[in-house]
């Protein structure tokens, strides 16, 4: 027995202010184009890197339901790094399944930038759990390229602005989880929560080295939902700070709290963020 | 402690690791699948979790980092720190599951930049300390998190590692509780003396950025399969050969630091030889990505490693 198909994102959803295109492909594989405008740039101008994670998390959604159908998934881990594109307007990626399990998915995403430079790559974890009975069904990924989701609204404010982050201290931001951010199961959109990690990871390095800074890779695991808010995520430089400064490259650890569900941990992260 | 596939203990045998006297003969204890554990001899205790005292308890284990272990700065490879991390981790993460296993499926580690990177000097990390204790604990995987510090209490590496929960045919292994350190057997054989190229048994592969093992016994759990641990060493070995042979910044694999790895454990590697074949993905001023996937050639080069790491070019 199905439920109904769920109509996600809502409207007013800020993931469709990044303008995501989704070229879905016969062979299991998707291609993901984001606009690299203004607001998904870096202090150095290259993409952002919690923009970035929210396109391969929903390319990666994507490709999991395909996969994964009837069953349910939920995102395990992520890993990103990203190399210098040199100067973009667009960010390709390209998804490929390297292992379907019964109880696990693992995804690759190449990222190149719009003169077919490479930019990174990420991989994600995907847990694959059973649908339960008469609960909501994601809608089907039929093979076709998929235009913005109206309104675009590409460009028109920070990205960081439109996902209510807020930096409360160096290394220390909050997102509140409202409807504009929220996933299809009612918690903080898993992109926007590693762009909080982002963002948190880049404020601690810029107090630690003391200019600006952007984070270039990512690890983090995924423990549970946040679903009440405000998010917290908080990011501790981890080495020796003479060390870090004078390398204009700190590495940092990073926990993620719901702090309306009595601080419980969310995620767990490592991060290198460097000057910019 | 694990491998890619199957649950492997520190011991198949309630009575080792005991008193010298009790060890077993070295084909013995490749038989067993104890080479490995015991070419990375660590100590360790459990305690329990202070954020959790009702929860699966926290592991602390001691690496005295020998000689033989060390590149020429004086510091462990990355790729030895990943097979640690699998060790105690992994050991952390049984006791939570018992009387179940697990088994590694990925493992992302961390080491932050050290003084004598920027300085150009050398010194000892060890010994180490290295404290692993659980994240979460779902119905089919577990999460946990591995701290190494040095003797300063400086960070050396950060890792998480997630596992899958399995029920082994012949139960967990026999870990004796509570955990407790025990004296650690020295086997009269220099091969476990040997450096890791040599124990891993670790070749040129067929083209730039490849290496591969044939993967003897020594490497292998009960089960004949790849040890997780020897797998990190040849994905760590393979990136550096990639960074070293077209950058021409420096030509020595072994004067470049992984400064993070992610593995994804996606098949057991059964029959060899196995090999890892790294390609350079792009740079960024001294750091260098490198995606490196791992096969076994002798089973129709079926893909058991997803890698990428970051490889720091030392000046």
């Amino acid at each position: 027995m199905t439920g109904p198909v769920l109509a996600y994102p809502p409207p007013d959803h800020v993931l469709r202010e990044l303008g995501l295109e989704i070229d879905a492909r016969p062979d299991g594989s998707l291609d993901g184009y984001l606009p690299i405008t203004d607001a998904v740039r870096a202090p150095s101008g290259e993409p952002l890197l919690g923009a970035v994670a929210t396109m391969v998390d929903v390319m990666g959604g994507m490709a999991s339901i395909r996969a994964c159908a009837p069953d349910r998934v939920a995102t395990a881990d992520m890993t990103l790094h990203l190399i210098p594109t040199g100067g973009t307007d667009q960010l390709l990626g390209t998804m490929n399944i390297r292992r379907r399990g019964r109880r696990t998915l693992v995804v690759e995403v190449s990222l190149r930038g719009a003169r077919g430079q490479p930019a990174g790559l990420a991989t994600i974890t995907f847990a694959v759990l059973p649908q339960p009975p008469g609960s909501p069904v994601l809608p089907s990924v039929e093979p076709g390229r998929r235009a913005p989701l109206p309104p675009e609204g590409v460009g028109r404010r920070p990205f960081t602005d439109a996902i209510g982050l807020v930096e409360t201290a160096p290394g220390v931001v909050q997102i509140e989880v409202r409807p504009q951010v929220r996933n299809s199961l009612g918690a903080l959109n898993g992109g926007f929560l590693t762009a909080g990690i982002d963002q948190a990871a880049a404020t601690a390095a810029r107090a630690a080295i003391g200019r600006p800074c952007e984070t270039v890779e990512l690890h983090i695991v995924f423990l549970e939902l946040g679903r009440v808010g405000p998010v917290r995520a908080e990011a501790t430089v981890l080495g020796d700070l003479e060390a870090t400064r004078r390398a204009g490259r700190a590495t940092l650890s990073i926990e993620v709290t719901d702090t309306g569900a009595a601080d419980q941990v969310l995620t767990r992260a490592t991060a290198v963020a460097v000057a910019s | 402690m694990t491998s890619a596939g199957r649950p492997t203990g520190p011991s198949r045998d309630p009575t080792w690791p005991g008193a010298s006297a009790d060890l077993p003969s070295v084909a013995t204890i490749e038989a067993l699948g104890l080479a490995v554990s015991l070419y990375l001899p660590t100590l360790m205790d459990e305690r329990p979790d202070p954020r959790a005292p009702h929860g699966p308890p926290l592991v602390d284990a001691r690496f005295d980092v020998p000689d033989h272990l060390v590149e020429a700065d004086g510091r462990l490879g990355t790729g030895l720190l990943a097979a640690l991390v699998d060790n105690v981790g992994g050991m952390a993460t049984g006791l939570a599951v018992l009387p179940d296993w697990i088994v590694t499926t990925n493992l992302t580690l961390r080491r932050p930049v050290p003084p004598l990177d920027l300085d150009g000097g050398s010194g000892g990390e060890g010994p180490l300390s290295i404290e692993a204790g659980v994240l979460r604990r779902g119905r089919s995987t577990v999460v946990s998190e591995v701290a190494i510090t040095g003797p300063d209490g400086s960070t050396v590496a950060t890792a998480l590692m997630t596992s899958s929960i399995l029920t082994p045919e012949q139960g967990p292994p026999p870990v004796p509780r509570p955990l407790r350190r025990r004296p650690v057997p020295i086997i009269d054989d220099p091969l476990y003396r040997s450096a890791p190229e040599v124990f891993f048994a670790l070749e040129p592969g067929r083209r730039p950025g490849e290496m591969e093992t044939d993967a003897p016994p020594r490497l292998r759990n009960p089960w004949g399969i790849v040890h997780g641990g020897a797998l990190a060493v040849i994905v760590d070995a393979a990136a550096r050969a990639a960074v070293a042979h077209p950058t021409g910044i420096d030509t020595d694999p072994g004067a470049l630091r992984v400064t993070d790895v992610v593995l994804h454990y996606l098949s057991p590697g059964r029959v060899g030889p196995v090999v890892a074949r790294a390609e350079l993905v792009g740079q960024r001023g001294d750091d260098h990505l490198v995606r490196v996937i791992v096969r076994d050639r002798g089973a129709d080069d079926r893909v058991l490693v997803l890698s990428a790491l970051t490889v720091r070019t030392r000046r």
